[in-house]
């Protein structure tokens, strides 16, 4: 974990290769690219009902099945993937900009700030996420932006900890004192030099934050505090394949399930790869 | 004036309405299960009133509520949950028979003229503590639901005073004549003035309970897990013998969950079983799944005067794009019927249901699932492709489920309908605060139209200036025919008359029908005796159950 | 005592945060309570004499004075002491959050431990851990219900239980869906924390000159990596209670989580305080506890730095 970033750029052609991080990297672009483009691909509209074949089970015509209004799972997941990418994606987003800047900027400053800054840091850090939610659910609605809000929240001292540790660490550099001796101003320094260095690092969090998010995002769909349920997402999924279960109909639940899973998985061993390379302190 | 239309949120906001069942009501495919206990002939498919009889007592019976009751305090019962309890906890002057009729309990009545009612209470009527319900009891629980911080003091609207005038006699004075009083007489229960003063804020909660003179005693309340009833051995009214030694309510309400334990025989039984729990339940091997009765019935309401939804080509469009059938079969797995008109056949007046039933077959062949006359309609108007926001509440899975079909049948039109999920409380607000409602072109509601004259909900709807008027609609030869109607002492004329504004009515399709829902009851093979019409809410139910051998 | 004083500061901002942000949410408890039928002269009754109207400091510090003296106040809804509401929920959620904590902190350390030591078992145990964490505990939920429920008829899928025995056989399905993320993680923290000790040196040494396996696993490994374990178990406690929201909804356990989400959705203002502050403070202390135990456990961070 001491391993210093100069000039990730220099060491990273040397290093061997890591088949799991490639691995775990094409499934990611593979997911994202369903998340984009998915829809075209689905053989059906995905809100589309057919109330003479709902409920079935996997057949030619539907591929994993149908839910209880017949509408196709296969297609429902496929389309739903956007949805179930957008949130956790402008989340990891959001709370990556935030934290990383309120973390150099603390870093930089020093002193009280940085004191303040942390403090704050923990106080967020002790409210439990599912009550951010819920409380976000009564306030904004439920709905797409009240988990968007509620996560990049709850996501911002992820960032801020890690980022912080390396900013101080950049800070106390020879190369920053002879930046700063040269005349450039703290600006300059944190949005050039510093910045470009914790990079790597807010990559790797990120990526493992957008499998953890993408999860937390589902759940708030789950709990009926997020994405409503005409919608195509893989949590309002899971929640409208419960009431099925009982008649052993469990296609809904299990294949949005999967995808949660196959997506969570995919982006930790991937962001976890990507830290180990670039020396993330996680 | 007592508004009498009820547009509910959720299901059980609707048990709210329930207290307007008036004497008349007698169902279409209803077996007419009498009161006491004769047995009725149960068949598979039909509307069932009321078990067969039960032939024994048991010790527990594990009843499901689809709640917590939020209050045991008979001023506050509009719940299914507390209303369910209560009734069984706490005697009302009259209460009501499986098929809606009514019948004396704690009190007979005199209709001395139309502002005065005279009540005489039973003499042998006691208090589970054992003391007398004096005509003071009485008269303390009328005057205390006067006050406007009571939900049920609605029903007191007109009432001018409420005296004791005798040593078992209570007289009720009215400021103008409110013929529906006595019958609402059923749903508030008589609370013994000591008690409640003693209890003061803690009345009618866990903790302070209630005194009444039930056939059951309140037992152990534990929120949040169950709440008991033991029976009252020395019940005043020797007719009624309760069978049940305990009955324990639970509160699930959530449909797998409860799915299960019904199925399990974790639980004997439970009323209002949510749709989608249906097709486990029809398949059980623990017990039976009946359909009852009921006045309930989910309209798609337009909500403003404006926007896309004024053209009236275009409500024409949902009338004939709504394959109703389908939507009474996927989602309610036959606890619903298709429903064509407002208001719901089964708030019909039996003596004039040819009339009604009539007016009704022409609406609704004239409206049938229709997709080419949609699209002609749609075609027609000026319809422009903006989307139809209807509003849903967040959270109803069975709504929700019928909101998807009906956005899909719309759109196999050409119509677009957004679905937006309201939370319960903005949802609550929105059916009765025009300043919530803006933005949302019509709302998916489930309505109470729980009396037996459809004049009442029209009333409600129809004439200029009411309440649920949504739509602002005002036309002269309607509302000369509801007021006509109303002063009428001719039922048949009355009838003919209200068919007449209902052509017109409908005509402007301010409320789009979709289904008619029963009440659904599920009771293990071990039990029987069960009120499985709606009239379950307004009597005491748990008296009717007991062993099947 | 900093360390307390600090906790009390996070839980007094939370409940103002809580408290500001319900107030400024769209609908109006009296809806709920009235009913869509009552009134306007009705509302207007029930909301003075709940006080809605009052100012919202004035009804913060009402309720915060109130709160100190042990009186959580009373449920919009329930008209019930919030105390008397939330208690035998409480019980519910600890007892689910309890056996939830056993269920991985046993099964965590245990296939850590072996993972750690033994390295042939290594990589299914660390596979496995890696797909666990990856499985939200809704998810989890719905594969449980519908295999060992729906289909095995095992367990029951819903409520409490009453009784001992009963109420741990319906919290089975329950706490496994609750441990699995938790349980992988302190698999990992621990398989990792064991594999460094078993590397050092002193016990390579002790292996060397024979001294009995069992014996260097206990004295030196085991007690070695306790730290990083315990750390990890006591922050996976404190999720566990967040978590335990989800799992309530998933199997209609009424807990404190259901009641939470019920209660945000009515308004019920001092419900969700006090469910909030429950919460808030689990999670502070269980944190501060984490804190104060390793600085007394590691000698490195008892010397002054």
């Amino acid at each position: 974990m001491t391993s210093l970033t100069h000039d990730p750029a220099a060491t990273e052609t040397r290093r061997p290769k890591d088949k799991l991080l490639i691995i775990a990297g094409s499934l990611c672009g593979l997911l994202v690219f369903v998340a984009l483009f998915g829809f075209l691909f689905a053989p059906y509209p995905p809100d589309q009902t057919d109330v003479l074949a709902s409920g079935v089970g996997p057949s030619p015509d539907h591929l994993l099945g149908t839910d209880s209004l017949g509408r196709d799972i296969l297609s429902r997941a496929l389309a739903g993937a956007r949805i179930s990418f957008a949130g956790p994606g402008l989340i990891v987003l959001a709370s990556a900009v935030c934290g990383t800047t309120l973390a150099i900027f603390a870093a930089w400053t020093g002193g009280w700030v940085d004191q303040t800054l942390n403090r704050l840091l923990n106080v967020v850090f002790a409210v439990p996420g599912i009550l951010v939610a819920v409380l976000a659910s009564a306030v904004f609605g439920a709905g797409f932006w009240a988990p968007v809000i509620a996560l990049t929240v709850i996501y911002i001292p992820y960032y801020a900890r890690v980022v912080r540790s390396a900013a101080v660490r950049e800070r106390n550099m020879p190369y920053v004192e002879g930046l700063r001796l040269a005349g450039l101003s703290s600006w300059r320094i944190c949005s050039r030099h510093i910045l470009r260095n914790v990079v790597p690092i807010v990559l790797a969090q990120g990526t493992i934050a957008f499998g953890l998010a993408l999860a937390d995002f589902a759940a708030v769909s789950f709990l009926g505090l997020g994405v409503q349920t005409p919608t195509a997402e893989w949590g309002v999924m899971v929640a409208d394949g419960r009431s099925e279960l009982l008649n052993g109909d469990m296609q809904q639940s299990l294949v949005a399930g999967a995808c949660i899973v196959i997506t969570v998985v995919a982006f930790n061993i991937f962001g976890d790869r990507l830290g180990a390379r670039y020396g993330a302190d996680r | 004036m007592t508004s009498i239309f009820m547009r509910a949120g959720r299901p059980r906001t609707a048990g709210f309405a329930a207290m307007f069942i008036a004497s008349a009501v007698v169902l279409a495919g209803c077996s007419g299960g009498g009161g006491g206990g004769d047995h009725d002939q149960v068949n598979a498919g039909d509307l069932v009133s009321k078990l067969p009889a039960a032939k024994g007592e048991v010790d527990v019976l594990k009843w499901n509520l689809p709640g917590e009751p939020e209050t045991l305090d008979p001023a506050n019962t509009v719940y299914y949950p507390s209303g369910t309890v209560v009734r069984n906890l706490c005697d009302s002057l009259i209460t009501a028979n499986p098929d809606f009729t009514l019948k004396p309990n704690l009190a007979t009545f005199e209709v001395k003229s139309p502002t005065q009612i005279v009540y005489t209470i039973n003499k042998d009527a006691k208090f589970w503590d054992g003391s007398p319900v004096t005509a003071e009891d009485v008269a303390y629980t009328l005057n205390r639901v006067r006050d406007p911080k009571y939900v049920l003091s609605f029903i007191m609207i007109n009432v001018k005073s409420v005296d004791v005038t005798g040593v078992d006699e209570v007289t009720v004075n009215f400021a103008t004549p409110d013929e529906l009083f006595a019958n609402e007489m059923q749903n508030i229960g008589i609370i013994q003035k000591a008690y409640t003063e003693k209890q003061g804020d803690k009345f009618g909660t866990a903790a302070g309970g209630v005194m009444c003179s039930g056939p059951y005693k309140l037992g152990k309340w534990s929120p949040g897990n169950s709440l008991t009833m033991t029976r009252n051995d020395d019940y005043w009214n020797k007719d009624v013998r309760p069978l049940a030694k305990t009955v324990k309510f639970s509160f699930i309400g959530d449909a797998t969950a409860l799915a299960q334990a019904l199925d399990s025989g974790e639980i004997d039984g439970s009323y209002e079983v949510p749709a989608s729990a249906i097709p486990v339940l029809k398949k059980s091997s623990a017990g039976r799944l009946v359909f009852g009765p009921s006045t309930q019935g989910v309209n798609i309401n337009i909500t403003t005067p404006d926007g896309v939804t004024a053209d009236p080509q275009v409500r024409q469009a949902f009338q004939h794009a709504l394959d109703r059938d389908a939507i009474a079969k996927v989602v309610y797995h036959g606890a619903a019927t298709a429903n064509f008109t407002a208001v719901t056949p089964a708030t019909w007046p039996k003596a004039e249901t040819d009339i009604y039933q009539a007016g009704y077959d022409e609406i609704a062949a004239a409206r049938k699932y229709d997709l080419e006359a949609a699209k002609k309609l749609v075609e027609a108007s000026d319809y422009d492709g903006t989307p139809i926001v209807m509003a849903v509440q967040a959270g109803d899975e069975t709504i929700s489920r019928v909101a998807q079909l009906v956005q899909q049948q719309a759109k196999s039109v050409g119509l677009t309908v957004e679905i937006r999920s309201l939370q319960p409380l903005v949802f609550t607000e929105a059916g009765y605060d025009a300043t919530k409602r803006k933005g949302i072109d019509m709302m998916l509601q489930s309505n109470f139209n729980a009396t037996a004259d459809p004049l009442e909900p029209m009333g409600f709807t129809y004439l200029p200036g009411q309440p649920y008027n949504y739509t602002e609609f005002d036309n002269p030869a309607v509302t000369k025919l509801l007021t006509d109607a109303r002063q009428s002492f001719d039922a048949k004329e009355r009838a003919k008359m209200v068919v007449e504004a209902q052509v017109i009515i409908e005509q402007d399709a301010s409320a789009i029908p979709v289904v008619s829902t029963n009440t659904t009851t599920f009771l293990n093979n071990r039990l029987t005796g069960a009120v499985t019409s709606f009239a379950y809410w307004s009597l005491a139910s748990m008296t009717y159950i007991g062993s099947a051998n | 005592m900093s360390a307390a004083l600090g906790a009390a500061g996070t839980i007094l901002a939370a409940s103002f945060v809580i408290f500001t942000a319900l107030s400024f949410a769209p609908g109006d408890p009296v809806a709920q309570i009235l009913g869509a039928k009552a009134t306007d002269e009705a509302r207007a009754a029930k909301r003075a004499e709940l006080g809605l109207d009052d100012p919202l400091l004035e009804r913060y510090w009402h309720w915060l004075t109130s709160a100190l003296h042990g009186d959580l106040g009373v449920s919009l809804t329930f008209r019930e002491d919030v105390t008397s509401l939330i208690g035998p929920r409480l019980e519910t959620t600890f007892l689910l959050v309890g056996s939830a904590a056993v269920l991985m902190v046993t099964v965590g350390i245990l296939l850590g431990s072996l993972a750690g030591i033994r390295p042939g078992w290594r990589p299914t145990i660390t596979g496995l851990a890696g797909l666990g964490i990856s499985i939200p505990t809704f998810v989890a939920a719905s594969a449980l219900i519908s295999v060992f429920a729906v289909k095995l008829g095992w367990f029951p899928t819903f409520g409490a239980g009453e009784g001992l025995t009963d109420r741990i056989r319906h919290l089975v399905l329950p706490a496994i869906a609750l441990s699995v993320g938790f349980g992988a993680y302190i698999t990992q923290i621990t398989a990792a924390a064991v594999r460094e000790e078993a590397e050092k040196e002193h016990v390579m040494t002790s292996r060397g000159r024979g001294i009995p396996a069992r014996q260097i696993i206990r004295k030196h490994i085991l007690r070695n990596a306790a730290l990083p374990v315990m750390t990890a178990s006591g922050l996976a406690v404190a999720g566990l209670v967040s978590g335990a929201v989800v799992v309530e909804q998933a199997f209609a356990i009424d807990g404190i989580g259901s009641l939470l989400v019920k209660s945000t959705s009515s308004k019920d203002y001092s419900v969700v305080l006090a469910i909030s502050l429950v919460i808030v403070i689990v999670f502070v202390v269980v944190t501060t506890i984490i804190d104060v135990a390793q600085v007394l456990l590691d000698p490195r961070e008892r010397t002054p730095r």
